[in-house]
């Protein structure tokens, strides 16, 4: 049977990019990934395409990961010339707001542990509880508990990361 | 009756219940319409399921992502390239060029003795001499690159066979058993040696492994730096001689001359004894000829006189689709040259860091993409030594 790529596409590739960013943390990069997941489906066309998506995804941003140190000691990040000149220059202030807010959320992720993180994120994008279970190697039963714990547990992060900021910000005076 | 468990709650919130079975499901939705404690606990988990919710949410991204259609003119590319990998193939072929002439530096104290015993080390030179040339032939050159466009298919399809035995996505979209795969075994040539080149995480070449040429491009692949010789447990078998083929030797004993000119210049470059090298040419003549390359002789993929530090391939999708060479300038400091091939348009170049030069020029068999902490006309200095050759 064939994929319904529009429709894939649709649905698929703002979820891709939402999981990769939330594991490389820079927005061009998950984009950039995302892509790079979907053209190989496009070029593979594999039989189950979302689940395929979402593998690979996971694949690439562990290699990114892997890579990362080497790649910033020679190298930036691979980028289209015309997309950079595309790109309007951001608002400072914003961007910096954006980066706390991010700082955040990256911080009270990385309470989690690695399953309960990988198992909150794929659910965040938009996979079932059958597709999280067989990329994570979970019972189905087992997918539910992981993500109330994992939900407790960024919730509580979050909350205590919040806190302290706004003492310091209260402290000084 | 057990109550109901956090999970159970939250597969309910998160409208999964069908997934656990009917009779599970069954199960819980009885439970939870006559039970007010549990009915109490699923508003509890809905307040913290919303505020996990939240919290990833206000971290989205905002980027803007290529249309369909721009997907859809990579993939055609990049199938088009797929195949045609014969060039993808040749600077395979060329990098293992460089990974024997980088080995070749390395091993320069180990060869000392092998080489000064002079008619020994001829046999060894015309097997790998016969290697390379067969790989020539049209034959192996086809085998060579299917084997290259397999690899990452069958990769990816042991996630696809991984990810078949799920029941079908909420999506709707058709589901079909995927076919059971061959995961590949990992490229047995290249072996692990201690690693004491500044990236230990990278695997070395053994340098008796005779088959270089068809994984060198499917693994990272490092030659060490001369000065990190010491570190490595290289066995000294005659057999260490049949690294480096005669051409390579020639083109050391240019190298050599050449790092004169080079300000930058690793100094162990320059002690290698050309007369040494010269022998070593004149005893192995009738190999020279039929293994050159003009692709190769005629430009390098490594700026002679510099050390080479490491050959890796630059590929995406699993397909190699080029080769990056880094060399050392000076302490601390490297040269980076990315070759690709003409069909990888230069655009998909990395953005350079902050300080580094970097220079993109087209080469008779794709771009050359090179990178140093230098000023623009040293760096076009050194990317021209590599032109001459």
């Amino acid at each position: 049977m064939s994929v319904d790529w529009s429709e894939l596409y649709r649905t698929t590739f703002p979820d891709l990019v939402r999981f990769l960013h939330r594991k490389v943390w820079d927005p061009d990069r998950a984009r950039d990934l995302a892509q790079e997941a979907f053209v190989r489906a496009l070029t593979h066309r594999p039989r189950r395409a979302r689940a395929w998506l979402f593998q690979v995804a996971a694949n690439l941003a562990r290699d990114e990961a892997r890579t990362v140190i080497r790649r910033r000691r020679h190298l930036a990040l691979l980028k289209s010339e015309a997309e950079e000149r595309q790109a309007a220059a951001p608002d400072p202030a914003r961007t910096l707001e954006q980066r706390e807010r991010w700082h955040e959320v990256h911080a009270a992720l990385e309470a989690l542990t690695e399953r309960d993180r990988e198992v909150l994120l794929l659910w965040d994008a938009g996979q079932s509880y059958s597709e999280i279970a067989e990329q994570t190697g979970l019972a189905v039963s087992a997918v539910g508990t992981t993500l109330a714990r994992a939900r407790r547990r960024l919730v509580d992060a979050h909350g205590k990361a919040h806190g302290r900021k706004e003492e310091s910000h209260v402290a000084p005076h | 009756m057990s109550h109901l468990t956090e999970g159970e709650l939250h597969t309910w919130l998160d409208g999964a219940l069908d997934e656990l079975g009917s009779a599970e499901a069954a199960r819980v939705r009885h439970h939870l319409a006559g039970c007010e404690a549990c009915a109490g606990r699923l508003e509890e988990e809905r307040v913290i399921r919303d505020a996990a919710a939240s919290i990833l949410s206000s971290a989205a991204p905002e980027v803007r992502f290529p249309t369909l259609e721009e997907l859809r003119t990579v993939a055609a590319a990049r199938e088009s390239r797929v195949r045609s990998s014969r060039r993808v193939q040749r600077l395979g072929w060329a990098a293992t060029v460089v990974v024997a002439l980088g080995t070749g530096w390395m091993l320069r104290g180990e060869w000392a003795p092998v080489m000064s015993k002079g008619p020994d080390v001829n046999p060894a030179t015309s097997v790998m001499t016969n290697e390379v040339t067969d790989r020539a032939t049209p034959t192996a050159a086809g085998t060579v690159a299917s084997a290259e466009q397999k690899a990452p298919t069958e990769q990816e399809a042991g996630s696809e066979n991984r990810a078949s035995q799920a029941r079908p996505q909420a999506s709707g979209t058709e589901m079909v058993r995927a076919e059971p795969t061959v995961r590949r075994p990992a490229a047995p040539v290249v072996s692990q040696v201690a690693a004491a080149s500044e990236d230990a995480s990278k695997k070395s070449v053994a340098p008796n492994t005779s088959t270089i040429p068809s994984t060198a491009l499917e693994e990272d692949v490092v030659v060490a730096a001369p000065t990190a010789k010491r570190a490595f447990p290289l066995p000294r078998t005659d057999s260490v001689a049949n690294i480096a083929p005669p051409t390579l030797v020639r083109q050391k004993a240019e190298t050599a001359e050449a790092a004169k000119g080079v300000a930058a210049s690793s100094p162990s470059a320059a002690d290698l004894g050309a007369g040494r090298v010269a022998a070593q040419r004149r005893e192995a003549p009738a190999a020279l000829d039929g293994f050159v390359s003009p692709d190769v002789t005629s430009h390098s993929l490594a700026v002679p006189g510099l050390v080479v530090l490491s050959v890796t391939r630059v590929d995406a999708d699993g397909v190699p689709e080029g080769v990056r060479v880094v060399q050392l300038l000076s302490a601390g400091d490297t040269l980076e040259l990315i070759h690709l091939p003409a069909s990888r348009p230069p655009r998909l170049t990395e953005r350079p860091v902050e300080g580094v030069t970097e220079l993109t020029l087209p080469r008779p068999d794709g771009w050359l993409v090179a990178r140093a902490r230098v000023s623009q006309d040293s760096l076009r200095a050194l990317v021209n030594r590599l032109q001459q050759h």
